[in-house]
């Protein structure tokens, strides 16, 4: 799948469209690919809420575009890549497999976040806003940071230059999170309708929540230790 | 349990930290004519990293062997988690895992290219390193 997309953006003469293939090919990369299934477990665990489900897989995208797009301005507006590439690359990849096994601990409720205020506030917004899919959006923001050896060569070798010369200029970084997210979009498109088709028996199972939580903890841990494998 | 578990978040931690350091080549720069094919790598290892890597082995074992031995071509490998290597790759405006083939005042960077054709388009990433390598 890699070659078809790479062979697409080889032809592509269409800043807009190069965007988002890149975009495709860095969520395949290892580090990506491993941060997208542990995002679709964290959103899937809402299962049988299929709004729930559905707003998720796009607030973590427009998360990961909401970073890309930040990032972009301030390399554009004279911030020294150079410096910012090398920082968030060579911490990013190391950073990445010990966030994922620290957030499936936080979930399994082993170790509490000792920042109350930090809780105060995702619960206020979840709840007065109802906007429930902030928990996706920041996990999106955080997973487009953690950028590895691939996502960085991607994001700061290809798109930078192509972002700050095109005059499409900042939808580049917003197509390229799309593009990186796509694959969420769709996994949480199919969990939400696979759901559906069995949700009156989901209702009947007790304790669902906390056994979906358990899952993606462990999923979480998985990815983590999977990512360590692939790192060393 | 719950003390098994955060042991495993300091063992996997601790993993982090200890890593199998990469001890750089000399940090010089190609003799006067010479051409040189410089890897700087970090200790982190990535499967992409692997992938090229293993080209360029087999390119220097193969195609290259001849050149390698009369000295016309030097192969260096940089690791940029030593200081003095992350000053040295300054100079190539390196920050980070790259691949750089230079001779006398002039260089081409190759890292977009080895990163995205190398795992799917690999004979594609060979030719743009042997075209670099034989337009010296």
């Amino acid at each position: 799948m890699q070659e078809f997309f790479t062979n697409l953006l080889d032809q592509s003469s269409f800043s807009l469209w190069s965007a988002f293939l890149l975009g495709l090919l860095t969520s395949l990369g290892p580090c990506t690919l491993t941060s997208n299934l542990a995002a679709v477990g964290f959103i899937g665990r809402e299962g049988a809420n299929k709004k729930q489900v559905l707003l998720g897989g796009l607030f973590y995208t427009l998360g990961r575009a909401l970073s890309y797009v930040l990032l972009a301005v301030i390399l554009y507006f004279g911030a020294n890549a150079l410096d910012i590439s090398g920082f968030l690359a060579r911490y990013g990849e190391k950073l990445l497999a010990p966030l994922l096994i620290f957030i499936g601990i936080v979930m399994l409720d082993l170790l509490r976040i000792p920042f109350p205020s930090w809780n105060w506030l995702v619960n206020q917004l979840e709840k007065e806003n109802q906007l429930k899919a902030i928990k996706p959006f920041l996990l999106g923001v955080v997973f487009a940071l953690a950028f590895c050896s691939y996502s960085g060569v991607m994001y700061f070798g290809l798109l930078i230059p192509m972002t700050l010369k095109s005059p499409a200029g900042l939808l580049l970084p917003f197509l390229f999170a799309l593009g990186t997210g796509v694959v969420v979009i769709l996994s949480t498109l199919l969990l939400a309708f696979a759901f559906d088709g069995f949700s009156s028996w989901l209702r009947k199972v007790q304790n669902l929540e906390i056994w979906l939580r358990r899952g993606v903890a462990l999923l979480f841990i998985l990815m983590g230790v999977y990512q360590l494998r692939v790192i060393f | 349990m719950r003390f098994f578990l955060i042991g495993l978040l300091v063992t996997v931690l601790g993993a982090c930290v200890e890593q199998t350091p990469v001890k750089s080549d000399k940090l010089v720069l190609p003799e006067q004519g010479q051409i040189g094919l410089y890897y700087f790598r970090t200790s982190v290892r990535c499967e992409t990293c692997n992938a090229i890597e293993k080209i360029i082995q087999d390119e220097l074992a193969g195609k290259y062997e001849g050149d390698l031995k009369s000295g016309r071509l030097v192969f260096r490998q940089f690791n940029l988690d030593e200081a003095d290597c992350a000053k040295f790759a300054g100079q190539f405006d390196v920050v980070f895992k790259s691949l750089v083939v230079l001779k006398d005042s002039q260089q081409v960077n190759l890292t977009e290219e080895a990163f995205l054709y190398v795992l799917p388009k690999p004979e594609k990433f060979k030719a743009i390193l042997e075209q670099t390598i034989d337009q010296f």
